[in-house]
């Protein structure tokens, strides 16, 4: 049994619900033309040395594409680097978003566009849809597929908020905002449906995240907004002073932020989406938002939610079980540094790294403010409490004069223990003019690799993990995915003004692996499921314990694969697999063979009308744990 | 009266006043010399003997107001020197006199007009050139200090280096405060600071703190190689290679660096507080908390060895003795944000959320 190492999480008293009848499972679809993810999951001939015991093994590795994928559009964020950037929007660059658009098992590649500033019409600023081919080789479809929006775009969030199987997308720009609906792989932009949805002609929105906050069964959602982005006084006021000799775009302080908004789903049959910041609690003062992730950081089982802000305290909201939040980052230690001061939060990747059920969060940084990392301290029963511990545990200091951007926790060399990325490049082209040296424009990105052991602790794994993290660049946002299915995560990572890159894993001696796509019961009967956002995964192998949740919205302006994938190391088999559903309903596993994708729904399914589930032996006992519902 | 008779009357007068002038140059160099020997007092009532003798003098009334002020005799001074206010007569003591009652008033502008006033005259006036570079740097005004300090150089080298050096340290510090990007300028005012200062230990440790601090590794260590040489500095050696090690991400490194240094020197306080500080980070509260009762012993409580303290009793759980020591922290250095910060989350989290948010409120007040 895994202990209760969450409060909430008493799985002790689940009965055993064995996969096999209660529960539908299958592993990801045979493909013809890519490696089968069991085939290739084999560990290496020569990997005999355990992983994840010691740091012997070579850590995390990457190939940076050489556009024969066919991801090969240029970034557009207004004048390039070279031409000179003037405004604070055209440095930040869009988010990417992680998606099965079509169906076929695949994930499918989302890019959000900016817009070029000398050509007309903006240039070729529409967003992308790269369909993934297998074989890694993607094919572009934006246009096809009617999800080519045009906007001066950053952030790109995909979440099936009417529950029919498919990946709808959120666009997010300075402008409306888009939202399309998927059906079956063809998108209507269904914006208008939503009333304030596409918000005003002048806000600039950025990071968006969703999930099921009122245990309703559909998704809520919010999106961050940034600042109010006014051309004609921006020229008025000419380059702001930064360092001593330099200057450079104004903002964010001094001008004028903008205010998230909260959505909340209305459910079947229209899912429809209505404003509901106040009633949320969720209203707050402008705070140059960038990106929101949600995550159940107290483990009462429902889903808290964290933002990132540029400059000014990032927010932690923690949710009562009914949806409606209180903010309490300063008391919990997420809102800033560890000695109280504001820092000028970007992204934010959150996994839990202590192996205790609670998530911590890393939040990327300006130059010679270290990354952040909030060690999650909560007590059973207790109010969120954390600990900022970036540098003690070597995630801090190598970050100190850079600016990072996208980022993720994830199991990159599956050795069992969660590394951290970071996508590194300085906001301002003109940074290079300035002294100290140290700071640049371009930047390599960083790769913590974690070390196994009873303390929390990282080494930086950068120089050893190919050109992504030893090449300077204009790094922005990234996502991490298994794109070509062989059970290593992948990385993409935009670049500004440049074509995104792609970073195949192709780490050498990679451990044993678990990816778990997740599922709700489908809303209809041609839609048998959809994807199981705000679940929780516990994982024991002897005394050796993982977890996760899968997250909908998360790194910057971006959406990461719904599916989560555990590294293992050594462990070829789990002893024990728990999985809580955000509709109340858990399921357990015993024995649990590794080294595949795993589909699981969950067993209970949520009525139309977002009432309880329907109870039967998994919910109500999952109800009895405390980890059901309100 | 005859012509000769006159002359004899002219001759008699200037010899009189030779005499008083002699007499007051006689007066005028005691009173300095007693100055210079720190005795301010006796100079000044030298003074007012012989300007109660002889009359209104500016040199000696300038003098006896300085005097006067180094005794921290402000009011009489304000007295002696209210008949010159507007003064534009030729005697730099009374500008440095004024410039120095403007100083106290914290009114620069004037302070720094009148010892210009002063240098003016006397182009190798010491004193009026240092109190032109300490208003300067209390004003922020450092490129007019380094400026000064550079003059002064020229007529005493020592005082002048010296004075450049602080002025050059007070810049640092600044930087250092105010803008984290500019932390590359902060090294190099600390580092010219050292070459107008060599071997200087305080500017050194300055200079040796912000190159680890902003990941300089190597230059630390050869700084502090060059710096602590001797077999008397090995534990400022070892320690300085701790923080090397520190910001290197290497606990056990920089543990065995700290250890090192109190097996040298048991009463290296900042040493010890690094083991507090680490055992902290790793958990170990009551480990932290015996570090810091040895460092207690050795040295005087600072802001910096209540607030770890503070942090390790919040680790164990004694939330009453972190908040009575985290408050200590406060008190002894009121703008000590980290302290404020987490007495904050402990009120609050302790159900005093009133007072704590208040705190929170002061400490996050802005960016960086």
């Amino acid at each position: 049994m895994i202990p209760p190492f969450r409060a909430q999480s008493t799985v002790a008293t689940l009965p055993l619900c064995l996969l096999i009848g209660c529960t539908q499972e299958s592993e990801s679809p045979a493909r013809d033309d890519v490696h089968s993810a069991k085939a290739v999951a084999t560990r290496p001939a020569d990997a005999s040395q355990p992983l994840g015991a010691d740091k012997t093994h070579p850590g995390p590795h990457f190939s940076i594409d050489d556009g024969a994928c066919g991801i090969t559009h240029r970034n557009l964020s207004g004048p390039t680097a070279e031409q000179g950037k003037r405004y604070l929007l055209d440095c930040i660059g869009p988010g990417i978003a992680v998606l099965d658009a079509d169906g076929d098992g695949r994930l499918d590649l989302y890019f959000a566009q900016g817009r070029a500033a000398d050509l007309p019409d903006g240039g070729d600023c529409a967003n992308r849809l790269y369909l993934n081919l297998g074989g890694r080789r993607f094919a572009e479809h934006g246009a096809d597929a009617g999800v080519a929006d045009r906007g001066y775009g950053f952030g790109a969030l995909a979440f099936d908020f009417d529950n029919d199987g498919d990946s709808d997308l959120l666009v997010t720009n300075h402008g409306p905002n888009v939202l399309y609906r998927n059906d079956g792989g063809r998108f209507t932009d269904v914006t208008a449906e939503h009333p304030g949805m596409a918000g005003g002609a002048e806000d600039w929105s950025t990071g968006a995240a969703a999930a099921d906050v009122d245990g309703d069964g559909d998704l809520d959602l919010y999106v961050c907004n940034y600042l109010r982005h006014d051309a004609s006084d921006l020229d008025r006021r000419g380059l702001c002073r930064f360092m001593t000799e330099c200057h450079v775009p104004c903002g964010p302080l001094g001008l004028d932020a903008q205010a998230d908004v909260f959505f909340r789903n209305g459910g079947p049959p229209d899912y429809r989406y209505t404003e509901a910041s106040v009633d949320a609690g969720l209203a707050h003062a402008p705070s140059y938002g960038f990106q929101p992730v949600f995550s159940d950081v107290d483990g009462d089982g429902d889903l808290d939610l964290y933002v990132s802000n540029d400059s000014v305290p990032n927010f932690l909201f923690v949710n009562d079980g009914s949806g409606r939040f209180t903010e309490v980052g300063l008391v919990a230690g997420v809102a800033c540094s560890n000695a109280g001061l504001a820092e000028a939060g970007m992204g934010v990747a959150c996994g839990d790294l202590q192996g205790d059920g609670l998530p911590e969060f890393y939040v990327t940084n300006f130059s010679t403010q270290l990354n952040s990392l909030y060690v999650n301290r909560t007590r059973p029963g207790g109010p969120p409490w954390f600990d900022e511990q970036a540098k003690p545990v070597g995630v801090g200091g190598p970050t100190l004069f850079k600016l990072s951007w996208g980022c993720a926790i994830a199991d990159f060399d599956n050795d069992g223990v969660p590394d951290i990325f970071c996508s590194n490049g300085h906001v301002y082209p003109q940074v290079d003019d300035c002294r100290p040296s140290e700071i640049v424009y371009r930047q390599p990105c960083n790769l913590f690799a974690g070390v196994a052991g009873p303390r929390l602790r990282f080494t930086d794994a950068s120089a050893d993990a190919g050109a992504l993290t030893t090449v300077p660049d204009s790094h922005r946002s990234c996502v991490v995915a298994d794109l070509d299915d062989d059970g290593r995560l992948d990385l993409v990572v935009n670049r500004l003004d440049e074509s995104p890159l792609v970073a195949w894993n192709d780490t050498p001696a990679s451990g044993h692996w678990l990816a778990l796509q997740l599922q709700l019961p489908g809303a209809t009967p041609e839609a048998p499921g959809h994807a199981a956002v705000g679940a929780h995964i516990l994982a024991r192998a002897g005394d050796r314990r993982w977890s996760a949740e899968v997250h909908c919205g998360s790194s910057f302006l971006s959406t990461e694969d719904l599916r989560v994938h555990l590294g293992l190391g050594d462990t070829a088999m789990l002893d024990e697999l728990l999985v809580h559903f955000a509709n109340g309903a858990a399921m357990r596993m015993e024995n649990v063979a590794v080294d595949r994708v795993l589909v699981l729904r969950s067993p209970s399914p949520v009525p139309a009308g977002g009432a309880a589930p329907a109870p039967d032996a998994a919910t109500a006992d999952a109800d009895a744990a405390g980890k059901g519902p309100p | 009266m005859s012509a000769r008779r006159i002359l004899l009357a002219v001759a008699a007068c200037l010899l009189v006043t030779a005499g008083t002038f002699a007499q007051q140059d006689k007066v005028f160099d005691q009173a300095r010399s007693l100055r210079r020997s720190g005795q301010p007092g006796a100079a000044a009532a030298l003074l007012a003997a012989a300007i109660e003798r002889h009359g209104r003098d500016e040199r000696l009334a300038g003098l006896r107001g300085l005097c006067l002020l180094d005794d921290r005799r402000v009011p009489e001074a304000r007295v002696l020197a209210a008949p010159f206010a507007g003064y534009a007569g030729r005697e730099p003591r009374v500008h440095v006199l004024l410039g120095r009652l403007a100083q106290a008033d914290a009114n620069a502008e004037s302070a720094i007009a009148s010892f210009r006033a002063a240098l003016a005259l006397e182009p190798a006036f010491v004193e009026a050139y240092a109190c032109l570079i300490q208003v300067a740097m209390s004003t922020r005004q450092f490129e007019l200090a380094a400026e000064e300090a550079g003059r002064l150089e020229a007529i005493q080298p020592e005082l002048g280096r010296s004075l450049g050096a602080d002025a050059l340290v007070a810049q640092a510090q600044v930087i250092r405060s105010a803008a984290d990007e500019q932390f590359g300028y902060a090294i190099e005012k600390y580092e010219a600071a050292l070459v107008k200062r060599p071997g200087d230990r305080a500017i050194a440790r300055a200079l040796l703190d912000c190159m680890i601090d902003y990941f300089r590794i190597e230059s630390a260590r050869a700084l502090s190689a060059s710096i602590f040489s001797e077999d008397r500095d090995a534990a400022e050696r070892h320690y300085y290679e701790g923080r090397c090690l520190d910001a290197l991400a290497d606990p056990p490194g920089a543990l065995a660096e700290y250890r090192a240094a109190l097996a040298s020197d048991a009463g290296h306080v900042a040493a010890r507080h690094q083991i507090a500080r680490l055992a902290i980070e790793d958990g170990r509260f009551e480990e932290a908390r015996e570090q810091l009762a040895l460092a207690a012993a050795a040295g005087p409580v600072s802001a910096r060895s209540c607030l770890l303290l503070g942090l390790a009793e919040e680790g164990l759980g004694h939330d009453v003795q972190s908040e009575a020591a985290l408050r200590e922290s406060v008190s002894l250095d009121p703008g000590n944000n980290k302290a404020l910060y987490h007495l904050g989350r402990l009120l609050v989290r302790t159900g005093r959320g009133s007072e704590g948010e208040a705190l929170l409120a002061r400490v996050n007040t802005g960016p960086r």
